[in-house]
């Protein structure tokens, strides 16, 4: 579900990505505006402006959604620059965001090339406040978002890019004159970064780990399903582990045989006393522990 | 691994932002150089990106990044008793580098950082300094500078040993152990070989190596660079070094050793040692959060003498046994160390 969630401040920042990944549905039931492709595999939803109500719009949308290792969370927008910053027009990629009010900073992982360049995006909580750093974008929502999504997701799951709309000055800028300005390298950088959203999800998605751990949590579940409620929590930890450790080292038909063991083990123990269920313990743990790599076998 | 579309190596360089702006803005612009088309990020403190909860150890790795900080706070540590002492009773470690290059399944410092990315000290005269401090303070110093990393894969970019070996030759009282698994003893060969540096090079056998030690060199890579180094005149530990009950281990074993006989290396080492698999509960616990895909720390589930975890049963205590009494027919047993 929602293989790739995306963040913008504002509609009109939104625009692009809508119909770049068919975001045609309404999302009713949130707080928040968000809209859906129709099999739900792309989520965008606006926070607002601001780093507070951007960091309580990705909690509560983040908190909605169950946990997945490899969903990307994006954010896209416009950003200021310094005149002798990155030019107006100019697409770049985020690896450091710091929040200029507390000083916190957020490190999303660069895994992926990209021909933008990268900078680090200050998040400011109110227009006209001062940045402190020349070497930066400025925003007003990155931080927020951020410091929301690094509680629900790694930093590997992380991709923060920004357009350039205008450079910082002592006069603010017209805002329909900036819009018309960026249009189109807007829109363009709005495709580039869906590419490198989706390269970075196949990233994800294609570790070998990630694959192997599915499986094997998925068998240890089904696994430990057998065991029921017959061993203490410390015990039933142990086993897991176990579990796990064989699964990780099987293929499907000692996997297999090792359930069957198991099971034969578990139908010829009914556990009633507690040195009963000790001695259980240990002939399955011992079991296990047998049918794995690093084994407990006697000798040969 | 090269993969499509992946960042190479040290894409980036984390620095701490106070060292741009000190006496130490030289040598970081040197080695930001020598990693010419990295991107520099930088960082208030190094831990800002080496641990953080939301680091995931399995996705970093595949592009790891380098990070340039000082070391603060104490320089020299006392050695855990987990690790053979070699005889010496003032057995200390430094960390200059935090981390390894390479993707050992059974590391420990996967259970001590919540990053792979790798750390470089940019204050090594100062932890060189303090390592001749202590050793006037305690008579002689034992000093093993690469636990925690392994310095020769990284130096030809780094150089850290070179600068060690310089800095210490004058000062016969440290004798410091750089542990290895490279093969890159050529990025030393310039140096006129020390009287009191022990290369110590870990051997496995090689279908250990490939199964269990990502992106490291093979076995005879490594082996022929621990013949260089005795070659040069530079002394050399030979470390079996965590022995892993694998399966169809006694042939694994007997075939490492039938490969060092060939090669007759043992009247020219230094010494050797081996030792099991063995980690503290607490550091197991995280290595498995870091490595979940892995097998083997999740197999480690007995608790041996000193209470920390290992594998069970008798594969293991007939391995160490196996590999021990080997050693002992081939060198003198006081230069046999576990």
């Amino acid at each position: 579900m929602a293989e790739i969630i995306l963040f913008c401040a504002h509609r009109r920042e939104a625009e692009p990505f809508l119909q770049l990944l068919n975001l045609d549905r309404v999302i009713e039931d949130q707080v928040l505006m968000g809209y859906t492709d129709q099999h739900g595999e792309c989520a965008l939803f606006l926070t607002g402006q601001g780093p507070l109500r951007a960091a309580a719009a990705v909690a509560s949308v983040l908190a909605l959604y169950p946990s997945d290792q490899t969903r990307v969370i994006g954010n896209f927008g416009t950003a200021g620059a310094f005149p002798d910053g990155p030019p107006v027009g100019q697409a770049v990629l985020i690896n450091r965001v710091q929040d200029q009010a507390s000083g916190s900073s957020y490190y999303p992982d660069r895994l992926l090339l990209s021909p933008w360049p990268e900078t680090t995006c200050l998040t400011l909580h109110r227009a006209g406040h001062q940045p402190e750093s020349m070497e930066a974008v400025v925003d007003m929502e990155l931080a927020g978002i951020a410091s929301a999504a690094t509680l629900f997701v790694s930093s590997s799951q992380l991709v923060f890019g920004k357009l350039v709309s205008d450079h910082l000055g002592s006069e603010p800028p017209d805002w329909k004159e900036m819009f018309a300005a960026i249009t189109e390298p807007y829109s363009l950088a709005c495709k580039e970064f869906v590419e490198l959203l989706r390269a970075q999800r196949e990233l994800l998605v294609g570790n070998p780990r990630h694959r192997r751990i599915e499986r094997a949590v998925e068998r240890t579940q089904n696994a430990m399903k057998l065991l029921g409620e017959r061993f203490t929590v410390t015990q039933s930890r142990q086993l897991e582990i176990a579990l796990k450790a064989l699964s990780l080292s099987t293929e499907e038909e000692q996997w297999a045989r090792a359930l069957s063991s198991l099971e034969e083990l578990l139908a010829g123990s009914p556990t009633i006393s507690k040195p009963q269920r000790a001695e259980l313990f240990d002939r399955l743990l011992g079991s296990l522990q047998a049918s794995g790599s690093f084994s407990g076998r006697g000798p040969a | 691994m090269k993969e499509d579309g992946l960042l190479p190596p040290f894409s980036h360089l984390y620095v701490e932002e106070d060292l741009l702006e000190s006496t130490w803005s030289g040598k970081v612009t040197q080695l930001c150089n020598r990693f010419g088309k990295a991107v520099v990020v930088p960082v208030r403190s190094f831990q800002e990106v080496t641990q953080r909860r939301t680091a995931r150890w399995n996705d970093q790795k595949r592009s790891p990044k380098l990070v340039i900080a000082r070391k603060r706070g104490e320089l020299i540590y006392p050695c855990s008793e987990v690790a053979p002492n070699f005889g010496h009773p003032h057995f200390y470690y430094a960390v200059p580098m935090q981390n390894c290059l390479y993707d050992c399944e059974y590391c420990y410092l996967q259970g001590m950082y919540t990053s792979p990315n790798l750390v470089y000290f940019v204050n090594q005269e100062e932890m060189i300094k303090r390592a001749v401090e202590l050793a006037r303070e305690l008579g002689e110093l034992y000093l093993c500078i690469a636990y925690d990393n392994d310095l020769l894969a990284m130096e030809g970019a780094l150089g850290v040993t070179a600068e060690w070996v310089e800095g210490l030759r004058n000062h016969p009282s440290v004798t410091v152990e750089v542990r290895t698994k490279s093969a890159n003893f050529a990025a030393l060969k310039k140096l006129a070989p020390p009287t009191n540096f022990i290369l110590a090079w870990t051997l496995s056998p090689e279908p250990v190596i490939r199964q269990f030690e990502a992106g490291t060199p093979g076995l005879e890579a490594r082996l022929k660079s621990l013949k260089a180094a005795l070659s040069a005149g530079w002394r050399a530990r030979l470390c079996l070094d965590p022995l892993l009950p694998v399966k169809d281990w006694p042939t694994v074993y007997e075939e490492l050793f039938r490969r060092l006989d060939q090669e007759e290396l043992w009247q020219a080492l230094e010494d050797a040692s081996y030792g099991p698999f063995r980690m503290p509960k607490q550091l197991l616990r995280q290595a498995r959060k870091a490595r979940p895909d892995s097998a083997l720390l999740h197999s480690a589930q007995s608790r041996e003498e000193r209470g920390l975890m290992t594998f069970g049963g008798t594969d293991q205590e007939r391995l160490l046994e196996y590999v021990g009494t080997e050693l002992r027919k081939r060198m003198p047993t006081d230069k046999v160390w576990t």
